[in-house]
């Protein structure tokens, strides 16, 4: 039963006067004087909307209808989609389809397209996409990792077709996916970058100044043939189109070109799905292309331009990873909380120990500073590959940390995959992997300071 | 199993290569696709096979088995072996020798011959190490009125609101469970499976072969029956040498998991390249290695010293102090063996991500290292008074 404000009042926590105290910090400032009271006494409020005050309002209404639709969509259904079995390549639960399905009525698949291409309102485009973006991704992890990628994996596939400026493009390939998203029927799009012997190198430039692409476009009449094979694509399970980087004949990296291919193309196939550690309600799919046909017009943004391409998806893409870290590691401080709240030890609320209070005011520090960063990195229509990669490398490892602190907090209870702790684990893995590793994200970091870098270097070289 | 543990011990040693030699025969072919977890009547019938090997003492008379004579540290030095050399192959089969082995031992020391099947034993309470509590209570300190709270609400006791969780085999017949009760302090009770209500749950982190079950006394079963068969300075004794054997056998099958992580971590370092070089060249991956041995290396090192016939056992204070920091750099150890292979280390056909999470799981059994650290600490602070902390028997 939920306590009344007044018995909430006389209570207290272990180690703490009670909130109605004179020695208490809300009595403490209740008794100042009127102005400076006015200006330094705060009502009681949950962190979470704490922070979202410090949102414009637009944007605070669209944090606010993300955390619905993950509370009230995503997180009911996050631990038995978890555990289906594992579907060959092209097929989907029903559970999760109709997930897509939600995601797609209520704009969710067509929230990064401004209207009338999309959902987007102009009103909203006067907040950056990024942050945007990072709002929705943190919300959906904190209720599930695996159907947030399941819905944000489409976003990073339509990317190279909105960066590519060819607005033509974007309204044949990406209007009629949207309309089709919108009525609930999911047409979704993958992005290919990933190859068997080149994870990194597609992630980094001096990587892929040394390396060797294997797949490749070689001209035909009207169009281009692509061979060869791209692995762990996300989304790339299910997608109608994916984004596909292929090298030119005989050329490295600096030739790569961006292929929108349709998924029923002849040649086209999915060879499998990974079964993966976590995120398991989205597929990573193995991709084959046997002399795959496509036409001049499916180049996006033109020839050797999809290097280009990728670095600034990538750019765009590594902010929300980072708060996808955010979410799961808000997600363990929920349930850290709770456990925290509700478990009794002697007769005691775990809460009332005050190592339990230690560990979880270190758990909301720690997230409160990642989400600090990536709002703060995503105040940006021009995103940067420095503070993307920190933001991406620095919250996902710090996410683990809190994640791995909420577990030795519940212990024992922390390996049952009931208390979702397990899962919030084994999906936050992953973002220390996908969008460059976090060593490559490090190293992307030097990489975009080099001039200042070298500056400060000067004659030492 | 290299070298010779001890001139005379040639009994141990035989019994440790056959075990090494039976674990790549019989258990190493199982254990070829991590992402199929070996079926349990697999994994039972390659437990009995090591039973029959010794590691299990089936007699009264103790062999060279696993906590076969737990005061012996030869019998340490071969029960650490051996669950290392089933561990670097299946973190759940040793970890169910280990907890049958651990049943075996309070059979013994009880002279009891339970029916056909094999018997377990709970060693966890309820939220973990109940604080300062248990520590003291094994020395039979006395006290706080808090501390008697915490284990006289049923701390060790499985209700069926507060029930135990076993990982292990499906098939046991019996349950080793302690109470505590402040007039009588720890006593143990030998509980047939068919007086418990035992649920199967379906997935948890690790221990992918095991079944994660709950484990709880009906409640018209009141902690007394059945009869107490350790009761007194003997039950205490025998709670505080199983904790003892729990945190050697977790750090040790951590410690095998991790170092099977390195060994594959460094093999693919050597094959695959990136930039133009192979990848063991980047100093990115040199510290990951660097992280994975390093964690090995020291928790290597804290179990050479149990099985050091100068040191105190059992001597929960160091144990725990060992695991509290093995464990913590053991689990990033595997994670950054996982972060070796990138995207394919993540896949569940690849072993590393199945390695990672039993090394999660075992962290977080026998206490986490949270909880550790703050026992190990208040036990510290009363190291001026013996009454207020377990005494080491050298």
């Amino acid at each position: 039963m939920t306590p009344t404000a007044p018995q909430l009042a006389a209570t207290r926590i272990d180690g703490h006067v009670a909130v109605d105290h004179v020695l208490s910090a809300r009595s403490a400032l209740t008794s100042l004087p009127e102005v400076t009271r006015s200006l330094l006494r705060y009502p009681p409020q949950p962190l979470w909307d704490v922070e979202t005050g410090r949102l414009p309002r637009r944007l605070q209404a669209f944090r606010r209808r993300a955390r619905d639709f993950a509370q009230g969509t995503l997180a009911p259904v996050a631990l038995d989609v978890d555990v289906l079995p594992h579907l060959p390549a092209g097929e989907i639960h029903p559970q999760a389809m109709e997930i897509l399905r939600a995601a797609g009525r209520q704009g969710w698949l067509t929230e990064f397209l401004p209207w009338p291409l999309g959902s987007c309102a102009w009103l909203d485009y006067r907040y950056p996409l990024a942050l945007r973006t990072c709002l929705m991704v943190e919300e959906f992890s904190r209720a599930c990792g695996g159907l947030m990628l399941l819905i944000c994996a489409h976003m990073l596939g339509m990317a190279p077709v909105l960066l590519s400026g060819q607005p033509r493009l974007a309204w044949r390939a990406l209007a009629p996916a949207a309309r089709s998203n919108l009525r609930g029927e999911p047409q979704l799009f993958a992005f290919a970058i990933t190859e068997p012997g080149s994870g990194s190198d597609a992630e980094e430039g001096h990587g892929a100044s040394r390396g060797r692409p294997s797949v490749r476009a070689t001209p035909a009449r009207g169009g281009w043939r692509l061979n060869g094979e791209k692995v762990y694509i996300s989304g790339g399970d299910l997608a109608r189109h994916v984004t596909v980087f292929a090298a030119l004949e005989g050329e490295g990296f600096e030739s790569w070109t961006c292929f929108l291919v349709p998924c029923d193309a002849p040649g086209f196939e999915r060879v499998r799905t990974e079964l993966k550690m976590g995120m398991r309600a989205s597929g990573a799919a193995q991709l084959r292309f046997n002399d795959v046909y496509v036409g001049d017009h499916a180049v996006v943004g033109g020839l050797r331009q999809g290097w280009a391409l990728n670095r600034s998806t990538l750019n765009i893409s590594r902010m929300p990873v980072g708060a996808m870290g955010v979410g799961l590691a808000q997600a363990a401080v929920d349930v850290a909380i709770d456990h925290a709240c509700r478990s009794r030890l002697g007769g005691r609320p775990l809460i009332d120990f005050q190592d339990v209070q230690m560990a979880l005011a270190q758990m909301l520090a720690e997230t409160s500073a990642v989400r600090a960063l990536v709002w703060q990195g995503a105040r940006t229509w021009r995103p940067r590959q420095g503070v993307a990669s920190i933001a991406k490398f620095h919250c996902t490892d710090t996410a683990m940390g809190v994640i791995q602190h909420a577990m030795d907090l519940v212990g024992e209870q922390a390996v049952l995959h009931r208390t979702r702790l397990e899962k919030i684990y084994r999906d936050a893995r992953l973002t220390q992997i996908f969008e460059g590793t976090n060593q490559i994200n490090r190293l992307a970091v030097v990489e975009d300071l080099q001039e200042d870098l070298l500056m400060r270097t000067g004659a030492n070289r | 199993m290299n070298g010779r543990i001890d001139p005379q011990m040639d009994d141990a040693l035989a019994v440790c290569d056959a075990v090494d030699r039976y674990v790549r025969l019989e258990l190493a072919p199982l254990c070829v696709r991590s992402e199929t977890p070996i079926p349990a009547t697999r994994c039972r019938c390659v437990v009995d096979g090591l039973s029959e090997l010794g590691v299990l003492s089936q007699a009264d008379a103790t062999g060279w088995g696993v906590w076969d004579d737990d005061r012996s540290a030869i019998n340490r030095r071969v029960s650490i072996r051996i669950l290392r050399c089933v561990g670097r192959q299946s973190t759940a089969v040793g970890y169910q020798v280990h907890l049958q082995a651990m049943a075996a031992w309070l059979d013994r020391l009880a002279g009891v011959r339970g029916a056909d099947g094999p018997p377990l034993v709970s060693v966890q309470g309820h939220l973990g190490l109940g604080r300062d509590a248990f520590p003291r209570s094994l020395a039979g300190a006395t006290l706080t009125p808090g501390q008697q709270a915490i284990l006289g609400d049923d701390w060790a006791w499985p209700t069926t609101d507060r029930p135990r969780w076993l990982h292990a085999l499906p098939d046991w017949t019996a349950l080793w469970i302690a109470t505590w009760e402040a007039e009588t302090g720890w006593e143990w009770r030998r509980v047939e499976r068919a007086r418990l209500v035992v649920q199967s749950h379906p997935h948890s982190l690790g221990l992918d072969e095991l079944t994660t079950q709950s484990i709880a006394a009906p409640p018209d079963q009141g902690r007394t029956a059945p009869t107490a068969v350790l009761t007194g300075r003997v039950a205490a004794d025998a709670q505080a040498a199983l904790q003892a054997m729990h945190a050697a056998a977790l750090l040790a099958l951590s410690q095998s998991a991790v170092e099977v992580a390195w060994d594959k971590a460094q093999a693919y370092a050597r094959t695959r390249y990136q930039g133009g070089q192979m990848i063991v060249g980047h100093a990115a991956v040199k510290q990951l290695l660097s992280l994975a041995v390093g964690a090995a290396e020291e928790a290597s090192q804290a179990l050479e010293r149990l099985g050091d016939a100068a040191c105190a056992w059992p001597d929960l204070r160091s144990q725990w102090r060992d695991r509290a920091r093995c464990q913590v750099s053991l689990s990033a150890g595997a994670s950054a063996a996982l972060q070796v292979f990138g995207g394919m280390g993540y896949m569940r056909d690849n072993a590393m991500e199945k390695l990672l999470r039993q090394v999660s799981h075992l962290r977080l059994l026998g206490g986490s290292p949270a909880e550790l650290s703050l026992s190990v600490a208040d036990w510290d602070a009363s190291a001026g008074d013996p009454a207020q902390g377990p005494t080491a028997t050298p």
